[in-house]
């Protein structure tokens, strides 16, 4: 895979440009000099440049303060959700792949019925039932993609369950629960790689639009989604309270997406034809 | 044809009894008593038995839903909290902004994506079909809500050729639509590039260029309606799509449409509204999935 990866420049583009934005979310609160949340009233509307080297917002917080806290919280926030809906979703499309019956009709009628749900719509729901707050947010879109990966896994495991090492195993008297976990999980794992490669970004654009739409909660927060929605009352005044939020999360999203794109074609060569936005790339926000 | 069409509608229907349960009792999972929301706070406690009542809080939750889906296909979906209004009325007056919006978005990506992945694939390798690849990267990967807000900024704001927000006039839907459009702008690109180039390869291809036919012809006349059969499924399932992102659309541009109404109604916990909204609008897009599927079939003569 590593060798793909090395000759594919517009994956390692993305790479490093995710490898940046990481660090950055690391180390930069402890290397930006300001406080992310500490208003001044003194210093409202600053351009960038001087000693706010992004400006300052309407509050007078410091921008790039902001901005490298909101890549903890997006980075942290799409990685959770789609941990969260790898936890629900491959053990569900395991049990209704390879177990079948009576349990695969259950599992796939509710992951049919969630997969109705149009774009962020599901995520939405789930945010008006536990209600407005961040860590809801990010429990609402990882519920919400868990379906998709449900769906993948059950499709893998039927193929994989035909295997002669499968039927093998079974002769020699494994349990079933044994089956699916050391010879059934194995070869669904480059599936679920690929997807959930392709999908993170579209869990971190999620995330963001809901904050947007401020199902955030706390509107202090330094979460970019939330930002941009403050920064758009101010697009005539002081445009770069929005944009700068704003372009951090299409480089970071950009990154992710030349990034899972290279994972795919590494991991699975004959797909490379078409790209992401030909297969895995979901409508997030 | 018929047959197939019926079988299609008819496998809807689980879908969409499974989708108003869902709507349904996830609301109900919502702690606080619903008779004592309606009622407010202070209500004294005769009110709200009476609402109670008047409700059918008091039947058990699998009649309550029966009575709720009974009232729904009668397109009674009761009454906003927040207003006192009847909430089918509401979606009523909304629900067409929402398809406008949705519709004119499509009709740009259509209007941009065709021309575009038609260069893009008769000059494979070309810098154009390299610029295609960037404009289509940049497309998935910019949230709807951040490309709405930066057309806001050049156009409406700074430039003052198209209104900032509101749905007065024929004008103000251009920006909404277009960022809406944008994300599918790039899927119909790549996917018609992809499929001309597949059929490209193609004998009945080769044979026409053999006998001479002009290029031009070639593609618009031979290459361009198989190819174009898989973009046109893509289309229809990215209006379904839209329906789902246009709540971000009319979010930046304060288009009254269904989604707005929604996110105002979470606000105020206005949960017959939220149960009407996302209900409408499930139910549109698994309507949407099934015509296409019946569309493809119809254009696919293989897959009837």
């Amino acid at each position: 895979m590593w060798k793909h990866l090395r000759r594919d420049y517009a994956g390692l583009a993305g790479l490093l440009l995710l490898a940046a934005i990481i660090l950055a979310a690391m180390l930069g609160p402890g290397v930006v000099l300001h406080d992310p949340l500490q208003p001044n009233l003194q210093e409202t509307f600053l351009p960038p440049g001087g000693s706010h080297a992004l400006g300052t917002d309407q509050l007078g917080r410091d921008l790039l303060a902001r901005v490298v806290a909101g890549a903890r919280v997006s980075l942290g926030g799409g990685l959770t959700a789609l941990a969260l809906s790898l936890v629900l979703g491959v053990p569900a499309g395991l049990v209704a792949g390879y177990a079948g019956g009576r349990a695969d009709d259950v599992i796939m009628s509710l992951v049919e019925v969630l997969m109705s749900f149009p774009g962020a719509l599901l995520a939405i729901l789930a945010v008006a039932v536990l209600g407005p707050s961040q860590q809801h947010v990010v429990l609402a879109v990882g519920l919400a993609s868990a379906p998709a990966f449900a769906r993948l896994v059950r499709g893998s495991a039927l193929a994989v369950r035909e295997q002669e090492y499968v039927v093998a195993a079974t002769a020699l008297g494994a349990t079933p629960s044994r089956i699916a976990a050391r010879h059934v999980l194995p070869g669904c794992i480059t599936p679920i790689v690929v997807i959930a490669a392709l999908r993170l970004g579209t869990t971190i654009v999620t995330i963001a639009g809901l904050g947007f739409l401020g199902l955030g909660g706390d509107p202090v927060r330094p979460e970019w989604g939330a930002m941009l929605s403050q920064g758009q009352e101010f697009l005539r005044r002081a445009p770069h309270i929005a944009l700068i939020p704003g372009g951090a999360m299409l480089l970071t999203v950009l990154s992710v997406n030349l990034f899972g794109d290279a994972v795919a074609d590494a991991v699975n060569p004959r797909t490379q034809t078409r790209r992401a936005w030909g297969r895995g790339a979901q409508r997030g926000g | 044809m018929l047959h197939m069409l019926l079988r299609r509608v008819l496998r809807t229907i689980p879908v969409l009894l499974g989708i108003s349960a869902l709507v349904f009792f996830s609301l109900r999972l919502i702690p606080g008593d619903p008779a004592l929301i309606y009622a407010g706070d202070q209500a004294p406690g005769e009110l709200v038995e009476k609402i109670r009542s008047d409700l059918g809080l008091n039947k058990p939750l699998v009649t309550q839903y029966a009575i709720f889906l009974q009232r729904a296909v009668g397109g009674d979906l009761g009454t906003s909290i927040r207003t006192g209004q009847p909430v089918a009325a509401e979606l009523a007056r909304r629900y067409p902004l929402t398809l406008v919006l949705a519709a004119a978005a499509i009709l740009f990506s259509i209007a941009v994506g065709l021309p575009l992945g038609i260069l893009a694939a008769v000059r494979k390798g070309q810098w154009v079909d390299k610029a295609g690849v960037v404009v289509a990267l940049l497309g998935v990967s910019a949230p709807t809500f951040l490309v709405g807000m930066i057309l806001q900024l050049a156009l409406a704001v700074r430039l003052g050729w198209l209104p900032v927000a509101g749905s007065a006039t024929w004008q103000h839907l251009l920006l909404p639509a277009v960022s809406l459009g944008v994300f599918s702008v790039a899927n119909v690109t790549r996917l018609l590039r992809a499929s001309l180039l597949e059929v490209f390869g193609e004998d009945f291809v080769r044979t026409a260029r053999a006998k001479g036919v002009p290029e031009t012809f070639v593609v618009l006349r031979h290459a361009l309606k198989p190819a174009f059969i898989p973009t046109v499924t893509i289309i229809g399932l990215q209006f379904g799509a839209m329906l789902g992102a246009s709540v971000f659309a009319e979010a930046v541009f304060a288009w009254p449409g269904v989604g707005r109404y929604l996110v105002q109604a979470i606000a105020f916990r206005d949960y017959p509204v939220v149960q009407g909204a996302v209900l409408l609008l499930a139910v549109t897009y698994v309507a949407v999935n099934a015509a296409v599927d019946a569309f493809y079939g119809w254009l696919d003569p293989r897959m009837r």
